[in-house]
């Protein structure tokens, strides 16, 4: 295992009742990185971010974040070491508003006597600067029911981004976004990229160009390849998988 | 200080409520002061169930066993000190020749005190903590607490030389040398169940409108994102749920000061499940909404009970079916929907 990696990925199965939905896969994300992965439908994407941060138990293989075995750790403690998951349907808390959604994802209100004691302006700084990266800076008392679909996909990257992630895992962040959004949240993930490593899944290809990084095309739960997108849509195999020759 | 427990009208609320149920007993004959210090004590339960129920999510259908703890541990210290130096009569009856183990520390008031308060933190925090770790929740929590609540009535009337059975333990009348039994007592008793009450209710909104109150509707709409965003929320939810169960325990001590008496009935499960209807008749996120469900649902109780002695139950079947039918936020809803008030904690529902 190197020791640079940020997130190690080793070996790694996951079966549900013999089906294995993703058969020894090695991956390895450095710092800074964004990491593109496409795939056919059932091709084991999302179940290899669910293994990743926890939602999904690891049948073999192992998992090392910033140079610790986590693979048996709870999610959220995976959270708190620095991992951060967006889901494919926007998870929001439709009953609270923009700026409590956020508010109670700060790592520092994370202790239950802070929440009970401390008033409820806390964080108003950090809260601020992250809704105005996401766009969503007049939006703060805003219910979150009530936001459209792709501002509900901001606003859960606005909950991850407080969190100062060093990784983030990103389901299919442009789904159900109009042009004009997907273009704004291209520029949102260049943008964010600086600071934390980011792997995105998504069908887009146009998306995936624009995002510029590295591309691991998945295919019945194994790797099919890696490289830059150039060198995937060059690759046979990739065409045969996408198109079924 | 949380700015929702701030709010004025909440305030203006709370007065109107507690204010009106301090000048009940000077309104009304000395006998009934005893039964809504009755009604009252089911509204400490109500208030734990608005605080797990309504907020966090949790459906416990085992409130009785708490409310239970706190009803037989302070019956059990009245009955020593009634019947002391003999045996209580019910042991007697059952030939029990010498006070069982359980029972000594109950000769002490700050033990039963402490029973009443931590005991219930005890029994719930472990058990549940180990429950919502392994991810049993919703319905199938509700089932398994209903099923508990089951067992101890079924085990309580078992033990009868340890726990008076199926009758219960009554026949007690004095708190330290006090008569609590007297037409004064109670209604000075009253006044003090009513301040408790109104600081319980301050306490519960003010853990609501905190940003704990808020981690708690994140849990109850979307539970595994709450984890994604580093929270241990099995942790937090036997917390809440402990908390209840403290109020839910208060609850049981205040009947047993004001009826002067604790049945297995009491600690079931159609007691438990009649617990959740006064929070969801208030309105399941309404803290004073549940006061005064416990409150309205007793005088009802009794005095349909009095007209309709075999009718009762279908009415508390009906009330039931018409909250979940049309009222979902119950009585806080009906009056926040003619003020035009959104709610600001509702349900999406």
């Amino acid at each position: 295992m190197s020791s640079q990696s940020l997130l190690e990925v080793h070996d790694l199965l996951v079966s549900f009742g013999g089906f294995v939905a993703i058969d020894h896969v090695n991956l390895s994300i450095q710092s800074g990185e964004i990491r593109c992965i496409i795939g056919p439908n059932g091709a084991g994407k999302t179940t290899l971010l669910d293994a990743i941060c926890g939602k999904t138990p690891a049948t073999q293989g192992s998992i090392f974040f910033k140079g610790i075995r986590i693979d048996s750790e709870s999610e959220f403690k995976r959270t708190r070491m620095g991992m951060g998951r967006k889901f494919q349907t926007p998870s929001v808390y439709d009953d609270l508003t923009v700026y409590q959604n956020i508010q109670i994802s700060v790592p520092k209100g994370q202790s239950m006597l802070s929440a009970i004691f401390n008033s409820d302006d806390q964080f108003t700084q950090e809260i601020g600067d992250v809704a105005e990266t996401t766009n969503l800076l007049t939006m703060l008392d805003v219910q979150a029911g009530t936001l459209s679909h792709g501002q509900k996909q901001w606003l859960e990257i606005a909950m991850l981004l407080v969190q100062h992630p060093q990784l983030l895992l990103l389901d299919e962040p442009v789904a159900g976004m109009s042009l004009k959004e997907r273009d704004q949240t291209v520029d949102l993930i260049q943008r964010i990229s600086a600071i934390q490593a980011i792997v995105v899944i998504e069908h887009d290809m146009d998306f995936v160009k624009k995002l510029s990084g590295n591309v691991t095309v998945l295919h019945q739960g194994a790797i099919l390849c890696e490289g830059s997108i150039e060198q995937i849509q060059a690759d046979p195999r990739v065409r045969e998988v996408y198109l079924g020759d | 200080m949380p700015k929702d427990f701030l709010r004025k009208s909440w305030w203006v609320n709370f007065i109107i409520i507690f204010g009106l149920l301090l000048l009940l007993p000077m309104a009304s004959p000395a006998f009934r002061v005893p039964l809504y210090g009755k009604y009252l004590s089911f509204a400490f339960v109500a208030l734990g169930i608005v605080l797990s129920w309504g907020y966090c999510g949790i459906l416990s259908l085992g409130q009785g066993i708490f409310f239970g703890i706190g009803a037989y541990a302070l019956a059990m210290f009245l009955k020593l000190e009634a019947s002391s130096p003999e045996l209580p009569d019910f042991m007697v009856w059952s030939s029990v020749e010498q006070l069982p183990l359980a029972w000594l520390p109950f000769q002490s008031f700050s033990f039963t005190l402490i029973c009443i308060f931590v005991m219930p933190v005890l029994v719930a925090f472990p058990f549940t903590y180990l429950i919502f770790k392994k991810r049993v929740s919703g319905v199938y929590f509700a089932i398994l607490t209903l099923a508990l609540s089951l067992t101890l009535t079924v085990m309580i009337i078992g033990s009868q030389g340890g726990t008076g059975g199926a009758n219960g333990i009554t026949d007690f009348s004095s708190l330290l040398g006090w008569d609590v039994a007297s037409d004064e007592a109670r209604t000075r008793l009253y006044y003090m169940m009513l301040g408790l009450l109104a600081l319980c209710a301050a306490l519960v909104q003010y853990l609501v409108s905190s940003r704990y109150g808020k981690v708690l509707i994140a849990i109850r709409d979307r539970e595994d994102r709450v984890r994604f965003s580093g929270y241990d929320t099995a942790w937090i939810k036997a917390a809440t749920l402990s908390v209840s169960c403290v109020l839910a325990s208060i609850g049981g001590a205040m009947f047993v000061l004001f009826t002067g008496l604790i049945t297995p009935q009491l600690v079931g499960a159609v007691a438990s499940v009649e617990m959740i209807v006064y929070a969801a008749f208030g309105g399941r996120t309404s803290v004073l909404g549940a006061v005064f469900a416990a409150f309205a649902i007793g005088w009802l109780k009794s005095a349909l009970s009095e007209e309709f002695p075999q009718g009762w139950l279908f009415f508390l079947g009906g009330l039931f079916l018409l909250v979940t039918a049309v009222l979902p936020q119950g009585i806080s809803g009906l009056l926040d929907y003619f003020k035009k008030r959104p709610t600001v904690t509702g349900d999406s529902q």
